[in-house]
């Protein structure tokens, strides 16, 4: 059985190497001593089924998973893109949903620097284009990721009424658990309005870079964003921590205001928070 | 209809579920027999496809139907997989799991498809034992399909139906006839569709595929993309007479059309045993442009809102 399984092994080694790398199979010899012919295809063009099949199938999931990417990129740079990265990163997993994973963090790690100069080049894109396509990339992915990941529907979450009914001590001790779904994300471009224009089927307009914050989270199975500004990102970013409002003003301001009492309210509607948690 | 086999109910005309159509499911909840699941869109999901899935469970009998068991690759079975599916079968009460006879890769990768065997001796006692492994685990037959193929090999020494004839009887596990995998495969081969189906033992059938192909000239594609071929539904007749009368399901994935549409067509499916008419067979997509893949393509796109506009 050893054998046999050896025997079997080495020819789905071979045959997985010339569906994945066809150039890895191009002695038509060899080829046809493995393959019949069919009756109206040569023994390599009945393997071009599968070869094409095989990439043609995995940027269908990085198109659907990636859309804004790949609308900005345009078909044939995406496609350079996400060939690269299969190179680099195999497909292993039962899940097509794990198949591009670490895409952003591929793009990341494989940009071409960034020049110094300012002005857009020729494509149209902004001068730091590497840096709007981390984003965007980074931003698709934890869409993918909250939408079929974690979420509270199952359980009861912090509601505003929650957060209003505590006294100004209570609300500065208060400490809270996040929604497993949230997610706060900081980029260098709006890449949020590309996605929405995609997904609306508008052609996108390129932005400008600004600093930009972002929370993911979920609600009723709906993957939700909003934008928030600086100050309001950093203090959800310690909240999430598990740091009170005490602790997050300390240095600033001690005291509550009616701002944070009314910010704290309005995430809670937003399913941010499962609880307060205990001390 | 006919009596249970290998313990699995006859459970009439079924609609494979596809996630564009989920929220139209649950909305109206149409008088279909049962739905087969893709058992990858839901097994690691913690979000909206899984959720929806235990709400079918409640209405309608589900089928889950797998793409990655893998179950002729030369890899360790992956336990973390089969334990999960097992958990998911029991959770939604699905009425069997099914996947295909094929492998999928080997040495840790996969290619997400559905690529043949070579199909001799040495394969079926490979193959075998790892479905008796998998029916350990699961306390249940497996159900197995054949795949659309595209290339043959010159060790096979076994038709596909002999091969998962006599599989079948080795192993006591279930046979999903794909219709339309046996007549894309027979064409592409040129094999005798109605002599091979005739080849398999016919109790252990428990389950018909219908899908539409693509027909590239020199080859049939497997694509789900479309209306049933007309001969495809004769062989289909064919397929009900043999066995007596299976549970059947319609597959369409590409190009995909209303619901309304892709259930149409499983009533035709109906219609042909009943001898009733003909129902109309427009294609009816949604106008999606087709990339004439082979099957297996199954995606799943978020639902995303954007609170700032």
């Amino acid at each position: 059985m050893g054998d046999e399984r050896d025997d079997l092994t080495a020819l789905m080694q071979w045959m997985q190497r010339a569906i994945t790398a066809p150039d890895a199979a191009r002695d038509g010899e060899a080829l046809r001593a493995v393959l019949h012919s069919s009756p109206e295809l040569e023994a390599p063009a009945c393997l071009g089924v599968y070869q094409r099949a095989y990439h043609a199938r995995l940027l269908a999931v990085f198109s659907v998973e990636y859309p804004a990417l790949r609308q900005v990129l345009g078909g044939e740079v995406f496609t350079a893109f996400v060939a690269d990265y299969l190179r680099h990163n195999p497909p292993r997993g039962h899940s097509v949903g794990q198949l591009a994973e670490n895409f952003p963090r591929h793009l990341a790690d494989t940009h071409p620097p960034v020049p110094a100069s300012t002005a857009p080049d020729d494509s149209g894109l902004p001068h730091d284009w590497p840096h709007l396509v981390v984003d965007l990339a980074f931003f698709e992915r934890t869409v993918a990721e909250v939408y079929d990941g974690p979420g509270s529907e199952e359980q009861s979450v912090l509601t505003a009424s929650d957060v209003l009914a505590l006294s100004d001590a209570q609300l500065l001790d208060a400490r809270l658990t996040p929604s497993p779904a949230l997610r706060l994300m900081e980029f260098r471009y709006p890449v949020h309005h590309v996605v929405r224009d995609v997904r609306r089927g508008r052609s996108p307009e390129l932005p400008r870079p600004a600093p930009t914050y972002i929370v993911v989270c979920r609600e009723d199975y709906r993957v939700t964003t909003d934008e928030h500004t600086a100050g309001a990102h950093v203090l959800l970013a310690h909240l999430t921590r598990g740091h009170s409002l005490a602790e997050t003003l300390a240095g600033a301001q001690r005291v509550a205001s009616r701002e944070h009492r009314e910010q704290l309210a309005r995430w809670a509607s937003t399913a941010y928070f499962l609880a307060f948690a205990q001390a | 209809m006919s009596a249970a086999r290998l313990g699995f109910p006859h459970l009439g005309f079924g609609v494979g579920l596809r996630h564009a159509h989920v929220a139209y499911v649950l909305r109206h909840q149409p008088p279909v027999d049962w739905f087969e699941v893709i058992t990858e869109n839901v097994l690691e999901s913690r979000g909206r496809p899984r959720a929806a899935l235990d709400q079918l469970a409640e209405r309608y009998p589900i089928v889950l139907h797998g793409i990655s068991l893998s179950i002729g690759s030369t890899d360790s079975l992956d336990l973390d997989y089969l334990n999960k599916l097992k958990a998911l079968a029991n959770d939604v009460r699905a009425r069997w799991i099914s996947d295909h006879l094929c492998w999928a890769g080997v040495g840790g990768h996969t290619t997400h498809d559905l690529l043949p065997l070579p199909l001799d001796e040495r394969t079926l006692d490979h193959v075998a034992e790892r479905v008796m492994r998998v029916q350990d685990i699961f306390e249940r037959p497996l159900v197995l399909e054949n795949p659309s193929t595209y290339v043959t090999f010159t060790r096979s020494t076994l038709g596909e139906c002999e091969f998962l004839g006599r599989l079948a009887e080795r192993t006591g596990c279930g046979l999903l006839l794909d219709v339309n995998n046996l007549y894309v495969s027979a064409r592409n081969h040129g094999f005798d569709a109605r002599a091979a189906m005739r080849s398999l033992p016919r109790d252990h059938i428990v389950q018909l595929h219908l899908a539409g192909h693509t027909d590239c000239g020199t080859h049939l594609v497997d694509t789900h993309d479309g209306p049933v071929a007309e001969l495809v539904w004769d062989l289909y007749a064919d397929a009900q007479a043999f066995t007596g009368g299976v549970s059947t399901l319609v597959e369409w994935d590409a190009r995909l059309p209303s619901f309304e549409r892709l259930h149409a067509e499983t009533l035709r499916a109906r219609d042909r045993l009943e001898g009733g008419r003909q129902r109309a067979a427009s294609s009816g997509t949604n106008g999606t442009e087709s990339q004439g893949l082979p099957h297996p393509v199954t995606t799943v796109t978020p639902e995303l809102e954007f609170r700032d506009g």
